[in-house]
């Protein structure tokens, strides 16, 4: 019984990062804000959002070139 | 317990970075300038402080009612990435000042080892809610503190003349064994 | 024999570049906390390995149906109930090493080598490349954690033990530095940053010359 509950308390979080996640994405980046980062160079994580994100502007700013 | 003896070890002495080697990724990433260091270290003052009191209160006031002590691993870690989510999207909507600053370091606080430790430290110590608070911020205090010393060191090394192989990452970990090494003297202290 | 002396070459460039410690800087948290002896280094590793293997293959059995935008949370319910599993397993038939890990145990969830391997590989990939992407990745950690614990142990004790796991028993004990002799700074905090580097040195030394 209570492990049902647990298990309805883990789903309930999910949920709620799931919601959390959309409407942050959402919302737009204040103006003047768009071309921060952060210095993640010494992480190796290759496939995080914000990683994605930079190589993203960068081939963008490659192509304007 | 004394809160300031608690306040003075977890800042300074078990020191989160030098003593207990939690939050070195963000340690080496973002440590190279001063600015950086100082948006990333209130961040983690701001989601540590946040995310422990969430977690202590979900422990005591649900967790425990069910017995479900088990399930504190899981439920905490959900519940940090929830907070995180849920401030920048406050910091974004309410002050593009405030994002500019800090905004932009939140993501990589997510899977920040320092704030599920203290998370859960919080409960292996059985803290009340006033030393839960007090060790909530003085670990991010010393966590920033760190931070910013090391940038600064950093920052001044730019210029110079390091070995091929060091250069970047390795000569950072010399940097820390150092300053460990100056730290380490203050741990007859209490 | 040059094609064995090519793939000997390959394998050993995978094992440095790709090294998820030295290479990519992950999991550094644990790597510095928990390699004072090779006790903990070994029980770490499998530890980290048995988590990685099944976590990639727990993701790559569900890539298909999580949608895109709770793919982060699930991942992560997935890793951390595999790691409550594990401690537990832990706390049962190996006290002693439960009690020298400590923390590190739970912390395996936040190690950015599992979560980071999910995102990057298993998420896209069967579960027979998952499986031993993992293993490779595990396998490679528990080398590295080898050679640093190894380092500090012998320079800071001056002797190689090891002991039984589970019963917390001394199988061997080899002293090779008399006692007077030994470092006590490298089993600290400060060995632990001066030995990391040097290692990250020595293989950045060696990525270099190949890389010429």
């Amino acid at each position: 019984m209570n492990a049902l509950l647990g298990a309805a308390i883990a789903f309930a979080l999910v949920g709620l990062n799931a919601w959390l996640y959309t409407a942050n994405k959402k919302t737009p980046v204040p103006e003047g804000c768009e071309e921060l980062k952060p210095d993640c160079s010494a992480c190796g994580i290759r496939d995080c959002a914000l990683r994605s994100a930079l190589t993203e502007r960068k081939e963008e700013n490659n192509g304007d070139n | 317990m004394n809160l300031f003896t608690l306040f003075l070890s977890a800042m300074l002495i078990n020191n989160i970075i030098l003593s207990k080697f939690l939050g070195m990724c963000p340690f080496m990433g973002v440590s190279t300038r001063t600015s950086n260091a100082f948006g990333m270290g209130i961040a983690v003052i701001f989601v540590i402080f946040g995310a422990s009191l969430l977690s202590y209160a979900l422990y005591y006031l649900v967790l425990v009612p069910l017995e479900l002590e088990y399930m504190e691993l899981i439920t905490f870690i959900l519940l940090i990435a929830a907070f995180v989510q849920l401030t920048d999207m406050i910091i974004k909507k309410h002050s593009p000042t405030l994002y500019k600053q800090l905004g932009i370091y939140l993501p990589l606080i997510t899977t920040n080892c320092a704030v599920l430790y203290v998370a859960m430290d919080n409960i292996t110590q059985k803290y009340n809610l006033i030393e839960t608070i007090v060790n909530s911020i003085a670990v991010p205090a010393g966590f920033m503190l760190m931070l910013v010393i090391f940038a600064t060191i950093r920052e001044r090394l730019q210029g110079n003349d390091v070995p091929k192989a060091f250069a970047g990452n390795p000569i950072a970990f010399i940097i820390a064994a150092i300053m460990a090494i100056a730290f380490t003297s203050l741990s007859g202290l209490v | 024999m040059s094609e064995n002396k090519e793939k000997k070459s390959v394998f050993m460039s995978k094992l440095l570049k790709e090294n998820p410690v030295f290479g990519l800087y992950l999991g550094i948290c644990s790597t510095l906390a928990i390699s004072t002896s090779i006790n903990n280094a070994i029980g770490m590793g499998v530890c980290v390995t048995i988590v990685l293997v099944l976590s990639n293959i727990l993701v790559s059995c569900v890539r298909n149906i999580t949608p895109e935008d709770i793919h982060i949370p699930v991942y992560i319910v997935i890793i951390a109930s595999l790691v409550t599993v594990v401690s537990m397993v832990v706390h049962a038939f190996a006290p002693t090493l439960f009690s020298s890990l400590g923390a590190f145990l739970d912390l395996i969830v936040v190690n950015c080598i599992i979560l980071g391997r999910a995102e990057a590989f298993a998420s896209m990939n069967p579960i027979g490349p998952s499986a031993k992407d993992g293993l490779n990745m595990g396998l490679s950690y528990t080398v590295s954690l080898l050679a640093i614990s190894l380092i500090r142990q012998l320079l800071g004790t001056g002797m190689i033990t090891w002991d039984n796991p589970f019963t917390g028993a001394n199988v061997f004990s080899l002293r090779i530095i008399p006692e007077t002799f030994t470092l006590p700074l490298m089993t600290s905090q400060v060995g632990a940053f001066l030995t990391f580097a040097c290692l990250a040195a020595a293989v950045a030394a060696i990525n270099n010359k190949e890389a010429k």
